[in-house]
């Protein structure tokens, strides 16, 4: 036997607080829409010692008055709400487009979204809206005078106390178009079909499909096989042949669902970031995940990405 | 693929065949004497020992196989001595007349008492014929001469020479000056054997029981040598024994090793020798008899606890003297690890009173790796001074991970039976089978002049795939994520010229030429080597050459352990790879027999690549796909570094002191110039071993350096993920940012081992002795690595990261049992 004496002859685990001695810089997540749903927006926050707080505590969110048991008080649930430590709102950030045009991009904490809901049931019919509002935490056009435009350059200029500046730079893609005619009205996730779209020179994009099931709690959600797929395209083949998945159980009980397809146009940032870029340029066995040393793509001056989508999609009818 | 342009290529090359096969018809009818010089004992040839005649200024050096020969020789009476460490001194009179040719079989009878007029003419014979620097012959004594973990290892031993460096306690791969492992030239009996270790560099694949002596040059290596451009190891295998059967066995803690030898029975005129050694691990089996219960299957059997691991290896060499001057040897090697894994299931599912229904599940994993090699080598002595030797051999290096899983339903209904069978299927592998035909003439031209010339031709099939496959009743997909298929053919030729241009001075100088078949274009490789001997002890050495490299690992940079190799050839659309050489040294043979040797080295890489271990795509016409292996940073890199070596090769205590300071960078795109993870900068070895009386050694060894590098983390930063499908959404996730690559250091590394051998033992009349050895007595905390983890309070807050050592080989006690019968 080899003699290993757990306790005498391995040495203690000792664990030491690792520390950090660098410079800071800025992290930038930056995106330009041009999908009219979903807003251009830029995150900015800087990098972090190692025996940093990850986040802060900023103050409660009281959310609700918890009836207590017959005979016990009640009490109420107040949430702790954080905030990342890293986060940075006093910046002065502009994006120019290339007729010089300067647009403000302003911190925005809250912003106040509505979920409706409705319910039909013994001829009554109810609906409620509830409105709340979700920490956004990210610098924005609040004017509604940013307009972004396909195949334009747009700049990112951020300046802040104590972090060097960052600029980035991007050309907007143009909008991808899924030709609806040439897309079959039922697809099968067993069998192969075809995506077509509108030619478009060097550029590239993702194309997905995903499963829109009515009812995410329903019993169909987990027996479905195949269906979702992501697939970087290049938008000048014009077409992608979603091949069929192999699955064992037929599935012939599950019923019909809606399937949305996507076509994601990306500029070359964003491409590079999100789709071909490495991400595991060092890797430690002791070290949990692969890191970096820091992306930066599309920016200067700090780390992170300035890069710009634009979307068109349609649903379709998918069998098992 | 391109067809080899071999017509233009080669047409500088075949003029120079011509040139000397044309010189061999000058070759001068004289007096000559040669012959082998074997042990007397065991018909072992003997390399290095001294051959002279008295009185006379000649004399040659035995080589590997034992052969010499003496030219030039003036009619006359003569006696002719053959000398060599721990032999009786053999003396024969002899009578020469004009342009006879005389073969002898010298036999060498094993003497303990050594006198001083033999040790000093052994050693010296090394320290005067050698012409390249760097280079090291290690015999068995020398090779068990260090402790060792668990058994003696040649790869472990050589990693205690200066020039010589590791990852960590528990690799045995050599990295040398500057060299990854991949850039080393690893044969057996001079087949080239592609990963030759066990459980992960543990062990090295060698079984030391079967070795003659291991031949190693750590850089500045001649013509002969090609194909490789950091270092050359050839491991020698004894012969066998040309007199009797013998044998011997090794039991140690990990595995029983097996020894036979003997001779080959005479039929018409024709004698030979075989040798047939095997190695296998038995903790496996051990575990397995043990029968130790873990837990119950569904059908109320117990499940054992297993131990799914084991290796072995055997070789076999076979020697046939057809004729005195025509022998034909076979060797063969065999070596693979084995990773099993076995389980099967059988359950009863909830059925109703229509239906019973039996799943039977089986998953296993099976992973063998490792080498298969066979050699046929025919050696000619087409005269006294020509000697000839062409080998084919075919090496396969493998690894196959395979994982299965099968379930079979069965549905038994009251009037019918229905089953249904679902079958997963995952493979990975990397085969490479690589079939070389070699052939080299040596001929000693003058007396002072030897031509060496050949060719080699190298085909290599590399076959790195995944396979995936699904099976059903009905069905069956199978998918290659991976298939990177291809063979590379190495046409080379070869010719090296040994001029001693006076009694101090010597000078050799060699061209490789070799045509890979994926480049349109010939590498050419000069080399030369100047020896300049400033006295009799003292001599100077300078070794310059260029080495070209058509082969390489793909594996990750940063990884901790090494599993297995990832061999490719180099693509198409890459240059082969590229190092320049230049050593220059000085070695003192001190009349008391104790060696020394200064020597300094310089060492250019040029287009290596590596591998982009996070790059698991690769574009290609816009798309893109999942093609791990195939994407590279161009790499060059640069190592200088100087090397002490005192070598006390004989008496009651031996062994040798090393010092290297070496400095090892390499540059890519990415990280800019880095040294890598395994550069060591002050390297002191001490190996010293004593007879403490005839019946009880008592061995050192003494390892200090500095901690290898590594990249610190610094900090956090978010990097982002997206979604876009119906919702579109990014979501940070929290990396650590790290610094530099390999910019600071672990704590500086230091081990002592130490072992006592007990010989001379009788058991019932079966020779044995027992060895003990304890590994890193101080219980030095050698460091391998950092592990960190993130201290996060009752709300998911991070508080800070810490981090703890984990250490190479704590303190290990080992001990093992050799019989001989």
């Amino acid at each position: 036997m080899v003699f290993l004496g757990k306790g005498c002859l391995l040495p203690p685990e000792v664990w030491e607080d690792v520390e950090s001695d660098y410079d800071h810089v800025l992290n930038v997540f930056g995106v330009i829409s041009l999908d009219p749903t979903l807003d251009s927006f830029v995150g900015l926050y800087r990098t972090t010692d190692l025996d940093e707080l990850s986040q802060i505590f900023v103050g409660v969110d009281t959310v609700m008055y918890i009836e207590g048991e017959e005979g016990e008080d009640g009490w109420w649930w107040i949430d702790s709400i954080y905030e990342p430590a890293a986060l940075i709102k006093n910046a002065i950030i502009h994006i120019i487009d290339d007729q010089d045009n300067i647009f403000n991009f302003t911190f925005i904490e809250t912003e106040e979204f509505y979920d409706t809901t409705f319910l039909d049931t013994l001829g009554w019919h109810f609906e409620w809206i509830d409105t709340f509002n979700v920490r956004m935490n990210y610098y924005k056009d609040t004017t509604g005078t940013f307009d972004p435009q396909p195949s334009r350059t747009y700049k990112l200029s951020i300046n802040t106390l104590n972090y060097d500046p960052v600029n980035g730079e991007l050309t907007t893609p143009n909008y991808p178009v899924l030709i609806d005619s040439m897309i079959q009205d039922t697809v099968s996730s067993t069998e192969p079909y075809e995506v077509h779209w509108e030619f478009q020179e060097n550029a590239q994009g993702l194309l997905t499909g995903e499963i829109l099931f009515d009812n995410l709690f329903s019993f169909t959600v987990g027996s479905w096989c195949g269906g979702k797929f992501e697939r970087a395209v290049n938008l000048s083949d014009s077409t992608y042949t979603v091949p069929g998945e192999f699955c064992d159980d037929t599935g012939d009980s599950l019923a019909p669902e809606d399937f949305f397809i996507r076509l994601t146009a990306m500029d070359e940032n964003y491409y590079e970031y999100f789709i071909t870029s490495e991400v595991e340029e060092y890797s430690n066995l002791f070290l949990n995940n692969p890191t970096t040393q820091g992306r930066s793509v599309g920016i200067d001056g700090g780390f992170g990405v300035f890069g710009s989508i634009a979307s068109d999609g349609i649903t379709r009818t998918i069998v098992p | 693929m391109k067809p080899p342009n071999i017509a233009n290529k080669f047409s500088n090359s075949t003029v120079c065949c011509f040139l000397l096969f044309g010189l061999f018809t000058y070759a001068q009818e004289t007096s000559t004497i040669s012959g082998f010089v074997r042990e007397d004992a065991t018909g072992e040839p003997i390399s290095y020992a001294n051959v002279f005649l008295s009185n006379t200024g000649l004399g040659a050096a035995t080589n590997n196989d034992g052969y010499f020969v003496i030219t030039k020789i003036p009619s006359g009476q003569y006696v002719i001595n053959a000398s060599m460490i721990g032999f009786g001194v053999y003396k024969k009179q002899i009578d020469i007349t004009d342009g006879e040719t005389i073969r002898l079989d010298i036999r060498l009878i094993e003497q303990a008492i050594e006198t001083s007029e033999i040790l000093v003419t052994a050693e010296r014979q090394k320290f005067e014929r050698s012409m390249e620097s760097s280079q090291i012959s290690l015999d068995l004594r020398e090779i068990n001469s260090a402790p060792a973990f668990v058994e003696p290892d040649v790869f472990r031993t050589l990693q205690m020479l200066p020039g010589v460096q590791t990852t960590s306690d528990f690799s045995s791969a050599l990295y040398v000056r500057g060299s990854t492992p991949d850039q080393n030239l690893i044969m057996l009996d001079g087949i080239a054997i592609y990963n030759p270790y066990h459980f992960g560099g543990i062990f090295s694949t060698f079984n030391t029981d079967a070795i003659k002596e291991a031949d190693f040059h750590a850089g500045g290596f001649p013509a002969r040598y090609g194909g490789r451009m950091g270092a050359i190891l050839n491991v020698i295998n004894r012969e066998g024994n040309t007199q009797k059967i013998k044998g011997a066995a090794n039991i140690s803690l990990i595995s029983t090793k097996v020894l036979l030898e003997g001779p080959v029975p005479k039929w018409k005129g024709m004698k030979g020798s075989w040798m047939v050694s095997g190695r296998r691990t038995y903790f496996d089996k051990v575990v397995d008899a043990l029968k130790i219960p873990i837990e119950q299957k569904s059908d109320g059997t117990n499940s054992y606890l297993t131990f799914p691991y084991y290796f072995y290896d055997y070789q076999i060499k076979i020697n046939l003297d057809l004729t005195p001057n025509h022998r034909l040897t076979y060797t063969r090697f065999y070596g693979d690890d084995v990773l099993f894994f076995k389980e099967s299931d059988t359950r009863q599912v909830d059925s109703d009173n229509n239906v019973d229904i039996v799943v039977d599940s089986d998953f296993g994993i099976n992973w063998p790796w490792g080498n298969h090699t066979n050699g046929l080598t025919w050696r000619w002595i087409v005269s006294p001074t020509i000697v000839a030797k062409t080998f084919f051999a075919n090496s396969r290096y493998r690894f196959h991970f395979n994982m299965d899983y099968e379930e079979n339903q069965t549905f038994t209904y009251a009037d019918t039976t229905e089953f249904y069978n679902t079958a997963f299927n995952f493979d990975i592998f990397d085969i490479i089978n690589d079939n070389t035909l070699e052939s080299e003439i040596i001929w000693k031209a003058t007396e002072n002049q030897e031509v060496t010339g050949g060719f080699q031709i190298r085909d290599v099939h590399f076959d790195l795939g995944i396979e995936i496959g699904i099976t059903t009743l009905d069905t069956a997909v199978i998918e290659k994520p991976l298939d990177l298929n291809n063979t590379t053919r190495e046409i080379a030729f070869f010719i090296q010229d040994k001029w001693d241009i006076s009694p101090t001075l010597k000078f050799q100088s060699g061209l490789r030429a070799t045509d890979y078949n994926l480049h349109d274009r010939l590498y050419l490789d000069p080399r030369i080597s100047l020896k300049y001997h400033y006295s009799d002890n003292i001599a100077l050495k300078l070794n310059w050459g260029h080495y070209h490299q058509f082969l390489m690992t793909a594996n990750p940079q940063d990884e901790n352990f090494r599993i297995v190799d990832l061999w490719m050839g180099i693509p198409e659309d890459k240059e082969a790879s590229r190092s320049q050489h230049t050593i220059v040294g000085i070695e003192y043979l001190a009349p008391n027999n104790i060696f020394y040797r200064i020597e300094a080295y310089q060492k250019d890489f040029d287009n290596l690549l590596t591998l982009k271990q996070g790059e698991i795509t690769t574009e290609n016409e816009g798309e893109v796909y999942s093609t791990p292996f195939n994407e590279f940073w161009d790499t060059d890199a640069e190592a200088y570094g100087i090397e002490f070596l005192v070598k006390k090769p004989t008496g009651r205590l031996n062994g040798w002191i090393g010092y290297t300071f070496a400095e090892t960078k390499y540059f890519t795109p990415q990280s800019g110039w880095h040294p890598p993870n395994w550069d060591r900068t002050h390297t002191l070895n001490i190996v010293g071993n004593i007879e403490l009386t005839t019946d009880l050694q008592f061995s050192s060894a003494l390892s200090a350096s500095t901690g290898n590098p590594y990249t610190p983390i610094l900090g956090r930063v978010y990097d982002w993920g997206h979604t876009l499908n119906s919702s579109t959404y990014w979501y940070p996730y929290n990396s650590y940012l790290v610094g530099d690559k390999n910019s600071v250091r672990y704590s500086d590394y230091f081990r002592v081992d130490i072992g006592i051998i007990r010989k001379h033992g009788n058991l019932f009349g079966l020779a044995y002795e027992t060895y003990w050895q304890i590994m890193n007595v101080t219980r030095h905390v050698n460091i391998l690595g950092y592990a960190y983890r993130t201290k996060i309070d009752y709300s998911g807050n991070r508080m800070g990261v810490e981090r703890r050592k984990v250490g190479m080989f704590p303190i290990i006690l080992t001990f093992g049992v050799k019989f001989e019968f």
